[in-house]
């Protein structure tokens, strides 16, 4: 018996006297527990672009709203039939501000804060927040990406709540990055605050911009504020301060259209863009596309182009994406370029929003869009000079208004910012599109609206999507952008 | 590890110190009752309540040294009644066994290796013998288990050879893992699968399937918690346990040899249509309609039509007409047109009826080995060796396998027997086929997108070959160049190869205390290193002539080490009472290591070399270590040989969980009364009645790792290293998961035991599900962890069997019927949780449960249909849900079942196995890209592309039956965004094993003892599928071994059908 009582002692030590070493042995040796900021703000920087300006999210849907790009094989997306997978990039976005946040509370850290970081933060938040605010409507902007504080079901903001947040948080952002710190991690600018701050700057007027037909006054006191002092709300100047991501020559981090076009040929001209090249003889037409590889002629495919008319064209009948935009690794992804600045202040200027030289602006737009496309100068001045772009209210082809020559200048510097371009044309309808002739949803006159909540929201954010959701017709109509004041449109 | 050290020389040194006491030897012959059978080899000969002891040799004598005091010897043979023959003093002991008609003393292999009576049980357990294992074998040895064990469900994942196998016992227990655990000679090993995803991959096949059968002596299932309440956490599922073949005490060598080859062939296609080809807009109807309308002119011919509007290739890539596409609306098949195509200008456009057929060929599976046993009453040892040598039906794949095992055990002195069991196995493959929805399944392209007109035998002849385009750039040989490869470039360069050396196996020591006490000490090891490396050569679909092709490879390391120490007693308490059980401690060290590199671009083309990569190469490093240690005890008493209860008792303690929950305790009961015995019930009609019940709990653990959130790492972008927060929120304070199972039953044998009932019924309820719920994204995350949720399952199990001839002499015929039925009910989630994606697929489709709903509900767009339930047709398509989505289909089979005959008459035995599986719904791509790109039979069934299709259901603009007529590639591109379309139901019959053997009289030849011949095969044919299953894709096959794997198919590779014959001679 002695025996026994001995070897149930040794069956008790082994088991109970090995769990010592366990609160480390279960401590994950992969992966870090805490990371520099600035490690973060690369992610989001890098991952952001990949999700807004891929040929999912661009290519195949907000180019071809705004009739940039069409599909020319598996013409699916340009006829609005999309992928729910890309809807639910709602998500991906999402977990930007997460990581966002991060970056905030670690520059927030009190014995060693970083104000600029935090400022760069919010510029990315805000940035971000109004894209999925004009692609959806009301979104969780107070409430938002709070899961880790147990905000499990995030209400939903409306579209003035969500404007008047951004235009806060864009000037907190401006006075934070006046203050001391530095920005590590940034391959989108270079870790100069100065830049950050044109950018925050400028972004808050492309806020205020698109408001101004419902809220002018907000609009025009944000646009004469920062216009009317330079050095407190300094803005992009000039191309170099472009804000753009440029990608690497080689693997994994190439830009995505480049990545896209070694395995598929999807994506050609939109008929509508290219005839609005031909017919103003644009000198960028040759930066923006190639020409059809059969003919060498410039020809654009309609956008969702009809089932029945499939087999009028032949892919190599249309132009393919120009150079620049698609067929070098290290291309750019364009997040703000410094034209549509100029446009903005044109367009404020002429309808009275803040007081300046229109014109001036105009032909300043005009003259930075072409030059970023390496136009000659003599060939800047004889474009503007042609009926179609010259500053004369009612000339040219189309016998457009001066400010809608701005809408329309404005339209086309925005290639390859779909989600803008696509904004601008719900904002302004100019130039007036269609929806797509192949679209599954008929009765319908312009190219969508807005896009449809993610299923998952349905299921896992219960009952807030539901008010909003009763807006939405065939997925993509209903009701329109806050700021959308087109009438007659469907 | 220090303290285990400690533990065994303890053990080793109180065990020497009673080697040198007294023994005796007893020796003696056992013979059959049966006149003329005489003396019987093999019978089991075992101390009392120990594991000592030996087996009769070809005479039927054994020789056993007992220890002083030993008062028993207990006599086992399967077939016979048990004897048990008290010593007195004896030193020969003959005994005399007598067939065991009721089969009543069966023993059975139960939790840690301990054998017991059957009818002692108060559970349900089924074993299965290494002969009928090995009749048919299969290179997985869990395919070799379909169809016979009632409760257990194999999958397959696919017919690509090695694939891995799911086997899952009495259904889902859990949103996590389902599988068993596998436990050889009484130590757990890994049958941890490496299935393809559904969305690419390479299915690297399930660990347990280096398990040869032929060195299988029997496998037990613990069906399960209650039968595995022993084994914790792991065994919460189940319990597959492999006894293996020892080496006996007989007289000179033993030597078995067995060769098994079959011939393997594709069992059924999908239903490709033959009448259209390659295009779009090709069909008389759209032909038609075109002129009807003026579109074009109306004195076109069709041939004019078809050349110029359906299909022209260019080059490959869409400059022609529709030539980049790669669906089958084009221009009709076999009417004399001509039209230009890829191998040349106006070529005839025929058909090709087997161009899919064709690609595969037919494989070779051949398993040979060679044992050899040998023993003396000291020392008897049994050596193994086999080689696997297996071709795929695809060409260019193959498994080859080598394994020795080797088992001895040694008697020191009468107290002391070691043992140790060893198991060496290499497998390799130079390539295994690429799956799911991905360049490199062939299945994507010539069974999916594909031209029905393309002449597989070009592709063949021409593989190698390089096209110039007229832009210039090179390409392959190929029918499309924009979206595939030539199928014989991507097997025979794009290939994945693999390595594995394995050792797995254990030592015991088992130390005799004295007559009714023993302690054993076991160490088990399982290891393995495995290398993996995929190549994908410059000028395939996803890598174009410029970027050098890519690669990558990496190594696994794989370590576990499971030890106990457990104390075993057995004695008789009176004349009524036997009591029996053990208390034991248990320790399991898990260690894996994992380095990854690839280059996704090369500088010099095709020389598959990290420091040959363009750019920056991808790496990843991983390790994971866990441990667990536990505590058990059970307690068995029987009384008076009919009435038996068991108590378990078992703690773990677990590394993986936080530091206040790492304990966790959970308890067993069950009871057993043979009420045929207490009541004495006349045995010629109701010969053996026995009922079950059965309680218990099993905790169980989860990954390491999971406590605390830390950053995902991406690739440096130019030198910057890139981190993001988790998208899963981390638990709050884990809670170890808890089964709680009870299980009745009952066996009932009559007229003498020629008719045979096992039933069962069980219920498990598991709750605090460790489970990664979805939640609303506009929180910033994805998923968070928590412990919440509950299934119940519950089922039916049945076995049936009838001897309906027997006779000595003439013929034998028994039936014998599985059959089981489960359903998995979710009753619970997380509070505020309405649902759980267990899986998802293309969208809109998803596999969910939600409360109150059960297990694995298909969910996604549906029809609309009226109240009657006819579809509703608008303009000519059916009209889609929209809003929330609404249930398509479950994925959980309503049963599964299976007969099996077996035919004896003297020497000749023939035996078939058919099995079915009922309901269970799949997702099937196939069939929804299949009617999409117009390549199956559904989409040219009844002149549809002449007449176009009326959809049958209510048009909503008039309220009767639609009359609408559209055309067929239209309505079936419209399947996209839908779910329902892609639905079938997954019933399938299958004639699954056919045996026939004889066995060569050798009476005259001195060296051979016994020759066996028989003719085997395998999945012969299906014998039924669900008509909603127009496409013909074989149901059983998910995409891999998860939980939900089954039910989503994608671009399947064909099932095999094997048939072949095996030779087995004894020397």
């Amino acid at each position: 018996m002695k025996k026994l009582t001995y070897i149930l002692f040794l069956i008790g030590i082994l088991s109970f006297g090995c769990t010592e070493g366990w609160v480390d042995l279960n401590e994950d040796p992969n992966n870090a527990t805490d990371v520099p900021a600035g490690t973060i703000l690369t992610y989001v920087e890098r991952a952001a672009s990949e999700t807004l300006w891929d040929v999912w999210w661009t290519g195949n849907n907000t180019s071809s709203y705004a009739n940039h790009i069409s599909k020319i094989q598996y013409i699916d997306e340009s006829r609005y039939v999309e992928r729910e997978t890309i809807i639910q990039r709602w998500g991906t976005l999402m977990t930007y501000q997460t990581d966002l946040k991060k970056i905030i509370k670690k520059a927030q850290d009190e014995e060693d804060p970083n104000p600029q970081m935090e400022g760069v933060a919010k510029v990315l938040s805000a940035f971000l927040y109004h894209i999925m605010t004009d692609t959806w409507k009301a979104i969780p902007f107070t409430q938002g990406a709070q899961g880790e504080d147990g905000v499990m079901a995030p209400a939903y903001d409306d579209q003035p709540t969500v404007y008047s947040g951004l235009l806060t948080m864009l000037d907190e952002a401006n006075t934070l990055l006046q203050q001391e710190g530095n920005i590590e991690g940034d391959i989108l600018n270079r870790g100069e605050a100065m830049l950050w701050r044109k950018f925050a700057n400028s972004l808050r007027l492309r806020v205020a911009i698109r408001m101004s037909n419902v809220d002018p006054t907000t609009a025009g006191n944000v646009i004469s504020t920062i216009l009317g002092n330079s050095s407190a709300y300094p803005i992009l100047e000039s191309n170099d301060d472009m804000i753009a991501l440029q990608w690497t020559e080689s693997s994994p981090y190439r830009e995505p259209f480049f990545e896209d076009q070694l395995t598929r040929d999807d994506h050609g001209m939109c008929e509508t863009f290219i005839d609005a090249l031909l017919h103003t003889n644009d000198p960028r037409i040759s930066e923006f596309a190639h020409p059809a590889p059969v003919d060498e002629v410039y020809r654009g495919l309609v956008a969702g182009i009809a089932e029945e008319d499939e087999g009028s064209f032949q892919i190599n009948q249309i132009s393919r994406i120009g150079t620049r935009y698609r067929d070098n690794p290290d291309n750019l992804t364009y997040w703000m370029r410094y034209a549509e600045i100029e446009f903005i202040k044109a367009e404020a200027y002429e309808r009275n929003l803040a007081t300046g030289d229109a014109q001036a602006a105009y032909e300043a737009g005009v003259t930075a869009s072409c030059e970023e496309h390496d136009v000659a100068p003599g060939q800047i001045i004889a474009y503007l000079s042609d009926p179609n772009v010259a500053w004369d209210d009612n000339t040219g082809d189309y016998g457009y208004t001066n400010l809608e020559k701005i809408y329309f200048q404005k339209w086309i510097s925005l290639f390859k910012q779909g989600h803008e371009a696509w904004a601008e044309t719900r904002r302004t309808d100019i130039p007036q599109l269609n929806a797509a002739p192949g679209s599954p949803y008929s009765g319908h006159n312009r190219p969508p609206f807005r896009w449809p909540y993610p299923t998952y929201e349905y299921n896992l954010n219960p009952g807030v999507p539901e008010q909003w959701d009763g807006e939405i017709v065939d997925r993509f109509w209903g009701d329109q952008m806050w700021w959308d004041t087109r009438t007659g449109v469907n | 590890m220090k303290k285990l050290t400690l533990v065994f020389s303890l053990f080793v040194l109180s065990g020497l110190s009673v080697l040198f006491a007294q023994a005796v030897v007893i020796s003696g012959t056992v013979t059959s009752s049966v006149e003329g059978e005489g003396p019987i080899p093999g019978v089991q000969v075992v101390v009392k309540g120990t594991t000592i002891g030996t087996t009769t040799d070809i005479d039927g004598n054994y020789s056993l040294s007992v220890p002083e005091g030993t008062e028993t010897l207990v006599f086992h043979f399967v077939g016979m009644k048990t004897v048990e023959e008290k010593i007195e003093g004896r030193t020969t002991i003959n005994v005399v066994m007598e067939p065991d008609v009721l089969g009543i003393d069966e023993v059975v292999v139960t939790a840690l290796g301990i054998t017991r009576e059957k009818k002692a049980l108060g559970y349900s357990v089924t074993d299965v013998s290494g002969e009928e294992l090995a009749r048919v074998k299969d290179a997985n040895i869990v395919n070799t288990l379909q169809g016979k064990v009632a409760g257990v469900q194999i999958t397959n994942a696919s017919g690509a050879v090695g694939a891995s196998s799911r086997l899952l016992i009495r259904g889902i227990n859990s949103f996590g893992d389902n599988q068993p655990l596998w436990v050889i000679d009484g130590t757990p090993i890994s049958n941890r699968a490496s299935g393809a995803g559904q969305w690419s991959g390479v299915d690297y096949g399930n660990d347990a399937m280096d398990i040869d059968p032929e060195n299988i002596e029997s496998i037990s299932v613990l069906k399960g918690a209650n039968a595995a309440a022993l084994y914790g956490s792991r065994a919460r599922n189940g319990v597959v346990m492999i006894t293996t073949k020892k080496g006996r005490a007989r007289e000179g060598l033993g030597v078995v040899f067995s060769s098994h080859t079959t011939f393997d062939n594709v069992m059924f296609l999908p239903a490709y249509q033959n009448d259209y080809g390659q295009g779009v807009n090709g069909s008389e109807y759209i032909f038609n309609l075109r002129k009807e309308a003026g579109s074009i002119p109306a004195d076109m011919t069709y041939q004019e039509y078809a050349a110029n509007y359906g299909f022209k290739y260019v080059d490959g890539l869409g400059g022609g007409v529709f030539d980049g596409v790669d669906e089958s609306w084009g221009p009709r098949l076999d009417v004399g047109l001509l039209i230009d195509q890829f191998h040349g200008e106006n070529q005839p456009w025929v058909s090709h009826p087997d161009n899919v057929k064709d690609f595969f060929v037919t494989g070779v599976n051949s398993s040979n080995n060679l044992s050899i046993t040998a023993g003396s009453d000291k020392v008897k040892g049994r050596l193994s060796y086999t080689n696997l040598y297996q071709t795929g039906t695809i060409p260019n794949t193959d498994q080859k396998r080598n394994t020795i095992n080797a088992t001895t055990t040694v008697n020191v002195g009468d107290r002391i027997t070691a043992e140790v069991n060893f198991n060496y196995v290499n497998t390799s493959n130079d390539n295994l086929p690429g799956q799911g929805y991905d360049v490199q399944n062939v299945m994507q392209s010539i069974g999916g997108w594909f031209g029905r007109q393309v002449d597989i035998k070009l592709l063949e002849e021409h593989w190698e070959e390089w096209v110039t385009k007229p832009n210039g750039d090179r390409y392959p040989y190929n029918w499309n160049s924009n979206y595939h490869n030539n199928p014989y470039w991507t097997v025979y360069k794009n290939t994945a190869s693999r390595e594995r050396n394995r050792v797995f196996g254990n030592a015991v020591l088992t130390y005799r205390l004295n007559d009714w006490l023993d302690l054993m000490g076991r160490y088990g090891l399982d290891y393995y290193n495995e290398f993996r490396k995929s190549v994908t050569y410059e000028g395939s679909n996803d890598k174009a002539v410029g970027t050098g092709g890519s690669f990558s490879q990496n190594e696994r390391n794989r370590r576990e080490i499971n030890t106990d120490v457990f104390l075993n007693f057995d004695r008789s308490i009176g004349t009524d009472f036997e009591v029996s059980g053990n208390v034991g401690a248990h320790y399991r060290r898990y260690d894996y290591l994992y380095m990854y590199l690839a280059a996704a671009e090369l500088t010099v083309p095709n020389f598959f070399d990290v420091a040959n990569v363009k750019g920056t190469p991808s790496t990843d490093m991983y390790e994971s270590h866990f441990e667990t240690n536990s505590v058990f005890g059970a307690l068995n008493v029987g009384f008076r040989d009919y009435l038996f209860l068991d108590l378990t008792f078992r703690n773990d303690w677990s590394s993986t969980l936080p530091k206040d929950n790492w304990s966790y305790p959970y308890p067993s009961a069950s009871l057993g009364w043979i009420f045929t015995e207490t009541f004495g019930i006349d045995q010629s009609f109701f010969s053996y009645g026995k009922l079950r019940a059965s309680y218990a709990k099993v905790g169980s653990d989860t990954d390491p790792y999971r406590l605390t959130a830390t950053y995902d790492s991406y690739t440096a972008f130019a030198g910057l290293t890139q981190f993001s927060f988790p998208g899963t929120i981390p638990p709050a304070n884990l809670k170890p998961e808890m089964s709680t199972s009870m299980e009745l039953g009952g066996e009932f044998k009559f007229f003498m035991n020629r008719l045979g009932l096992d039933i069962a019924y069980y219920n498990t309820v598991t709750n605090n599900q460790i489970m990664s719920v979805e939640v609303s994204r506009s929180t910033g995350f994805n998923n968070m962890l928590i412990n919440a949720g509950e299934i119940e399952t519950s089922g039916v199990e049945l076995l049936f069997y009838a001897d309906i001839l027997k006779s000595r002499q003439g013929l034998n015929w028994t039936t014998t019927i599985n059959w089981s039925k489960s359903k998995t009910m979710v009753n619970e989630l997380a509070e505020g949780v309405e649902s759980y994606t267990l899986n998802s697929t293309w969208s809109p489709t998803t596999v969910e449960a939600r409360p109150g709903e059960p297990f694995g509900q298909i969910y996604g767009v549906g029809y609309e249909r009226d109240e009657n339930g006819n579809k509703l047709v608008e303009d000519g398509f059916y009209v889609k849900t929209s809003g929330a989505p609404v249930v398509c289909g479950n994925i959980m089979p309503d049963w599964v079942g299976s007969i099996r005959n077996d035919f004896r008459y003297k020497g000749l035995n023939l035996s078939f196995l058919i099995d079915a599986k009922w309901g269970g719904d799949i997702y099937s791509v196939t069939k929804w890209f299949g009617d999409y790109a117009g390549i199956t039979q559904t989409t040219v069934e009844g002149g549809i592309r002449e007449n176009g299709i009326v959809a049958e259901g209510i048009d909503v603009n008039t309220g009767n039956p639609n009359e609408v007529a559209v055309a067929p590639q239209s309505f079936f591109s419209d399947y996209w965004g839908a779910t329902e379309p892609a639905v079938i139901d997954g019933t399938y019959v299958k004639f699954r094993e056919l045996s026939i053997g004889y066995d060569i009289p050798v009476q005259n030849l001195g060296f051979l003892r016994n020759l066996n011949v028989s003719l085997v095969g395998r999945n012969l044919g299906v014998l039924y599928l669900d008509e909603s299953n127009d496409i013909r894709i074989d149901p059983e096959t998910g995409y891999g071994t998860g939980t939900t794997a089954v039910g989503i198919e994608q671009y399947q590779i064909p099932p095999v059908r094997s048939l072949g014959f095996k030779i087995r001679a004894e020397f």
